[in-house]
């Protein structure tokens, strides 16, 4: 009995392993780093085909069909956890700020942020967009700041590449 | 380890590796049409991705005793990877929108990207020392790099990204 909880928690450590990997070896793909992507490839397919291999040679054995399907969900959380402490990447955030854009810009601009101040017009009159490329990992730290300028401002992100040049702190 | 003296052992591993390749770079490039909602593309490659992954997963499994066989088809996915990776940024399909700050020489920059026939949209805006251009120009993108060696010949400074974009209608991609 105790070798079959060994072999299936083996499996679920493996498929964990794997699918952890495999969240890594996507993010690297999208962002073209082509030998960290073969590395992880091959250690995600290497641990897929063993614990599958493992699982179909003994389908009777629900235990490790249960450690399979454990680890990849778990290997999926892991996998995103790890994705957000890295942070990869540059976001570029546009805050509408009816009232206070010209406070928002220069209370950004001190606390060390590069900011373009757009002026435009909204339903009541004149606003300000704000636009503001940051790295991906100072993006929550922004958010808290822009939030105590003006508890009102309206923030949308999106994903951008970095070309050339640029603040990031 | 007399597995390492059998050819029938390496012939059987290099023809894993070689179906995994072509099956990952079905997939990569699978994934890329995908997220740009090409659904014919995507479901042409779907079906022989599928296809030559259950060929060899299946030859891996009957034989899993062959440590050779697990290696190739490992090594044959990252392999795939990488070349579904090379293969997707020579063809550069889809659209971007690039966003050109320059402090002093938007205006030229602008000329200079219409003069090559690439269509651009100036927007007066403030920056830390005062009034700038941002240049909004949505190109191909296999595009990119032209358009950034153009900006650079006049302003070598300006501050560039880019983001994906679908385009809805009209525009001019200048094809």
């Amino acid at each position: 009995m105790s070798d079959i909880f060994f072999s299936a928690s083996l499996i679920f450590l493996l498929r964990l392993v794997g699918v952890a990997f495999a969240t890594l070896g996507i993010l690297t793909v999208v962002r073209g780093g082509r030998s960290l992507a073969w590395l992880f490839g091959f250690f995600q397919a290497l641990t897929y085909v063993l614990t599958i291999g493992w699982v179909f040679s003994d389908l009777g054995n629900w235990l490790k069909i249960v450690g399979y399907a454990l680890g990849f969900a778990t290997g999926l959380v892991v996998g995103m956890w790890i994705e957000k402490q890295l942070a990869f990447g540059f976001t570029n955030l546009q805050i509408v700020s009816p009232q206070r854009g010209l406070e928002m810009a220069e209370g950004l601009r001190d606390l060390g942020y590069a900011v373009t101040e757009v002026s435009a017009h909204g339903k009541d009159g004149s606003v300000e967009i704000i636009h503001c490329s940051v790295m991906r990992k100072y993006e929550s730290r922004i958010y808290a700041a822009i939030t105590k300028l003006d508890p009102d401002a309206f923030i949308t992100a999106k994903n951008v590449y970095r070309i050339q040049h640029g603040f990031w702190q | 380890m007399e597995f390492l003296l059998s050819p029938q052992a390496w012939l059987s591993a290099g023809i894993i590796f070689g179906l995994r390749v072509t099956d990952m770079t079905l997939d990569t490039l699978r994934v890329l049409f995908v997220m740009r909602g090409r659904k014919l593309n995507a479901w042409i490659l779907g079906f022989f991705q599928a296809l030559v992954f259950v060929i060899a997963i299946s030859t891996v499994l009957r034989d899993l005793s062959n440590p050779l066989n697990i290696l190739g088809y490992a090594a044959g996915f990252a392999t795939g990877v990488v070349v579904g990776m090379t293969i997707e940024q020579r063809l550069a399909i889809g659209h971007v929108h690039l966003r050109v700050i320059s402090p002093t020489r938007g205006t030229g920059i602008a000329e200079k990207l219409r003069g090559e026939g690439y269509a651009v949209t100036e927007v007066p805006a403030r920056g830390k020392d005062g009034m700038v251009t941002m240049l909004n120009c949505s190109v191909l993108r296999k595009d990119t790099s032209k358009v950034r060696f153009m900006v650079n010949e006049v302003d070598p400074d300006a501050f560039i990204t880019s983001e994906d974009i679908r385009p809805i209608r009209r525009g001019f991609w200048r094809a």
